[in-house]
C-alpha cells in the first residue's frame, strides 16, 4: 500500500519542539505531509475535518501538556470519536513519569515515547516513528 | 503538599526538558550546517554548550529520579538477591569489560524483602560508582558479596579506586555533594544521596568504609 503521501499529524504547542521535528523529519527525507495542531483545541478541530473528507492522517503525534485541552483529554476525545479511534496515536513527551505513561495506555495510546533532549538522538526516534508507523504498519483503509 | 510536590516533578520534568532540547538541537545544527563558516574556537564553544546542555540533562533526571523514590508506594517482596545482582550487573558488563575492570561476584542463594526497583536503582547505583572511582586504578577491580546476619542481608560493593577520607563519610550521600572535581570524575552528586533515600524507604540502611587511595567498600543491609 503506498502511503507516502497520507499526512500525519504533530499536535505540539512548543514553537522549538515543532521546528526541530519538522527539522528531524526532513533530514531523515520524510515525505508525507505534516499538520501541525499548535494545541488541544486545534488538534480536536481536526475532526470536523475529517468528517468532511480530509485525509485521515497515518499517524497521531501526540504531546500531553498543551494549552487550553490536555494531551490526555484529546487522546480521550480521539479515542472515543469514530473517524478517529482507529487512527495509530504515539504519545511523543518530555514526561516520562509513570502516570502519564499509565493513563496514556489505559485510554488507547498505541505508543509512548519519551522525546530525548540528545537531537541525534531524537532524530533515530523521527526514525523510528516513520519506520514503523508510516511504513511498515498497515492503517485501517 | 505531595500534590505540590507531584506538580512540581511534573513541571520540572516536562518544562526543564523543552528549552534543553532547543540548546541542543540548534547547536548541532549549527555546528553540522554551518561548519565551514566556524572556526577552531567557534566549533569549541558549540561542543561546550551541547556539553553542558547533556550535563544540565543528566541532572534532570538524576533529580527526577531522586523524587520518584520519594514519592512513589514501594511494594515490598520476597526477591533472588543474587538474581537482581547479576540483572544489574548484565546491563554494565559490555562496559566492565571495555574497560578492563575484573568483577568478582560472591553471592550466595538469598532471599531478601524489598522492593524490586528501588534495589535495582540501588545496586545501579553503587555499580556506577565502583566503576567510575576505579578505571583508573592500574588493575580496577570491583567485588560484590553478601551474607545473612540476624535476620538481614549484609551486601557490599567494594573497589580498589581513589577512595574517600572517612571524615566526609556523611556527606557523601547529602544531595549534589562531591569530593572530586567534575572534570575528573563526572557526576551530578545525586546517585548516593538516592541510594540512602532508597534504601531508608526499604527499612534498610546504607553506609561506607574507605582510606583515600585504598578503594571503597559500601554496604546495605536489606531486610530479609
Amino acid at each position: 500500500m503506498t502511503t507516502f503521501n497520507h499526512p500525519v499529524l504533530l499536535v505540539e504547542d512548543n514553537p522549538i519542539d515543532v521546528d526541530l521535528t519538522l527539522r528531524a523529519f526532513a533530514r531523515r527525507k520524510f515525505s508525507n505531509p505534516i499538520n501541525v495542531a499548535r494545541d488541544g483545541e486545534e488538534a480536536l478541530a481536526w475532526l470536523a475535518r475529517w468528517e468532511a473528507g480530509e485525509p485521515l492522517p497515518l499517524v497521531i503525534m501526540l504531546d500531553l501538556k498543551l494549552p487550553r485541552v490536555h494531551g490526555l483529554e484529546v487522546l480521550a476525545q480521539l479515542k472515543e470519536h469514530p473517524i478517529s479511534r482507529a487512527i495509530p496515536v504515539v504519545v511523543l513527551t518530555s514526561s516520562a513519569e509513570d502516570q502519564d505513561i499509565a493513563a496514556a495506555y489505559e485510554l488507547g495510546a498505541n505508543s509512548y515515547i519519551v522525546k530525548p533532549v540528545n537531537f541525534e538522538k531524537f532524530l533515530d526516534v523521527a526514525d523510528q516513528i516513520e519506520l514503523y508507523w508510516c511504513v511498515t504498519n498497515h492503517p485501517p483503509r | 503538599m505531595n500534590k505540590e510536590l507531584e506538580s512540581f516533578s511534573y513541571s520540572v520534568s516536562h518544562d526543564l526538558k523543552a528549552p534543553l532540547r532547543g540548546i541542543d538541537g540548534y547547536s548541532q545544527l549549527l555546528e553540522k550546517d554551518y561548519r565551514d563558516r566556524l572556526d577552531d574556537d567557534g566549533r569549541l564553544f558549540i561542543r561546550n554548550i551541547r556539553s553542558s546542555a547533556a550535563q544540565m540533562h543528566q541532572l534532570i533526571e538524576d533529580l527526577l529520579n531522586y523524587s520518584r523514590m520519594e514519592r512513589r508506594s514501594l511494594q515490598s517482596v520476597s526477591l533472588d538477591l543474587s538474581g537482581l545482582v547479576q540483572a544489574v550487573v548484565a546491563e554494565r558488563s559490555a562496559e566492565f569489560r571495555r574497560e578492563g575492570v575484573e568483577l568478582c561476584l560472591e553471592l550466595p542463594q538469598l532471599q531478601v524483602r524489598a522492593d524490586r526497583d528501588g534495589l535495582a536503582l540501588v545496586l545501579r547505583n553503587l555499580l556506577e560508582n565502583a566503576l567510575k572511582f576505579s578505571r583508573k586504578s592500574t588493575a580496577p577491580a570491583v567485588q560484590i558479596a553478601a551474607h545473612a546476619e540476624a535476620g538481614k542481608v549484609i551486601l557490599s560493593v567494594s573497589d580498589n579506586g581513589i577512595g574517600f577520607d572517612m571524615k566526609f563519610h556523611d556527606r557523601i550521600f547529602d544531595i549534589f555533594q562531591r569530593l572530586q572535581r567534575a572534570e575528573d570524575y563526572p557526576g551530578t552528586g545525586v546517585g548516593l544521596a538516592l541510594v540512602r533515600k532508597a534504601m531508608q524507604r526499604m527499612e534498610g540502611r546504607v553506609w561506607a568504609e574507605s582510606t583515600p587511595g585504598a578503594g571503597a567498600t559500601f554496604y546495605l543491609e536489606i531486610p530479609l
